[in-house]
């Protein structure tokens, strides 16, 4: 079943987004050609221990790792591991803090050293996205209306959605309903209500929008092998708006 | 962390708020190609049983569009 939140539950994930998104401009610092992901791994690891926050991903059904590291053409759900990263690659970490109890999801794609037009086109267009789809997240919209608004500005600009993974709510669990698809039809789904707490998190493809599952049972990668971005925030939907909860520049709630 | 598309039939279930005539209606989506929910089947349950199917039809529109909650089927 669907929850809402209170002001306050919202107060507190508010905090762990603020963490995590610290987290991220640390993991932006850092990253370089040569830098593996395992490294960006233990990084996490040790900035949430360092500021009483968890991992909430590690054990989650099963996954091993405080981050999904998703490199080119891997959409999401990517092992940290021991190779070097080169220039030209993109990568993409997400990650969920849980801090006291309550949690935030939120993923940045990074450019490794210097990057093809194409690769910066992908990152420029999916940040876009998912920024076109917070702002439908509006009190009495729908689902739909998020959804269509990333899919069509995507689909605009030549890149594919997709399908096989999508947004969720979130609360003091990873994955609670309703799932957020980031493609729709406006004015159908699920009406959005105050107290609402969800992620969205366009993951867009330079070639076609289909996917398949590594044999680790985790890693979706694009089946043409094109590239994958994928950018995510933690939203509340309040009378005000929808109030982003992973970024630095706190909103009042 | 990206949470995978339920692939199998989406269940909507309504209950009451739309209309005084209807106390439960379930409607049966599944996923077009494209991963579109698309609706394959729908049971209203009126409270008036002379409600004619016609009636029914014609309240369908609008109670689509205010499903507010899913689960999986068994």
């Amino acid at each position: 079943m669907l929850q809402l939140k209170s002001k306050n539950e919202i107060k507190k994930m508010q905090e762990a987004g603020e963490l995590l998104a610290r987290c991220h401009s640390e993991i932006k610092k850092r990253i370089k050609p040569g830098m593996t992901t395992d490294e960006i791994e233990a990084f996490v690891d040790a900035f949430l221990a360092e500021h009483g926050a968890t991992a909430e991903q590690k054990g989650y059904q099963g996954y091993k790792y405080a981050t999904c590291a998703s490199i080119n053409d891997e959409i999401c759900h990517g092992f940290p591991r021991k190779t070097p990263l080169k220039s030209g690659d993109i990568v993409t970490i997400d990650m969920v803090v849980n801090l006291n109890g309550w949690l935030a999801d939120s993923a940045w794609s990074y450019p490794v050293g210097e990057i093809s037009k194409e690769a910066q086109h992908l990152l420029e267009v999916t940040e876009e996205a998912l920024y076109r789809g917070i702002k439908e997240a509006q009190i009495g919209k729908r689902i739909g209306d998020i959804g269509h608004a990333i899919q069509t500005y995507a689909e605009g600009e030549g890149l594919s959605v997709v399908r096989d993974f999508v947004g969720h709510g979130i609360g003091p669990t990873i994955h609670e309903e309703p799932q957020v698809p980031h493609y729709g039809v406006p004015g159908k789904g699920l009406r959005l209500k105050e107290g609402m707490v969800l992620t969205i998190e366009p993951m867009l493809n330079i070639g076609d929008w289909r996917s398949k599952l590594d044999d680790n049972g985790w890693t979706a990668r694009t089946a043409d092998g094109s590239l994958s971005a994928q950018y995510e925030h933690t939203i509340a939907i309040t009378k005000d708006g929808p109030v982003i909860l992973t970024t630095l520049e706190k909103q009042p709630l | 962390m990206s949470r995978r598309l339920r692939q199998k039939y989406l269940f909507y279930n309504h209950n009451g708020g739309m209309s005084s005539v209807f106390n439960q209606t379930h409607v049966i989506c599944c996923l077009d190609k494209y991963k579109i929910p698309v609706i394959r089947m729908v049971w209203i349950v009126p409270h008036s049983r002379s409600l004619s199917p016609h009636a029914c039809t014609m309240q369908l529109g609008a109670m689509l569009t205010e499903c507010d909650d899913f689960i999986d089927l068994p």
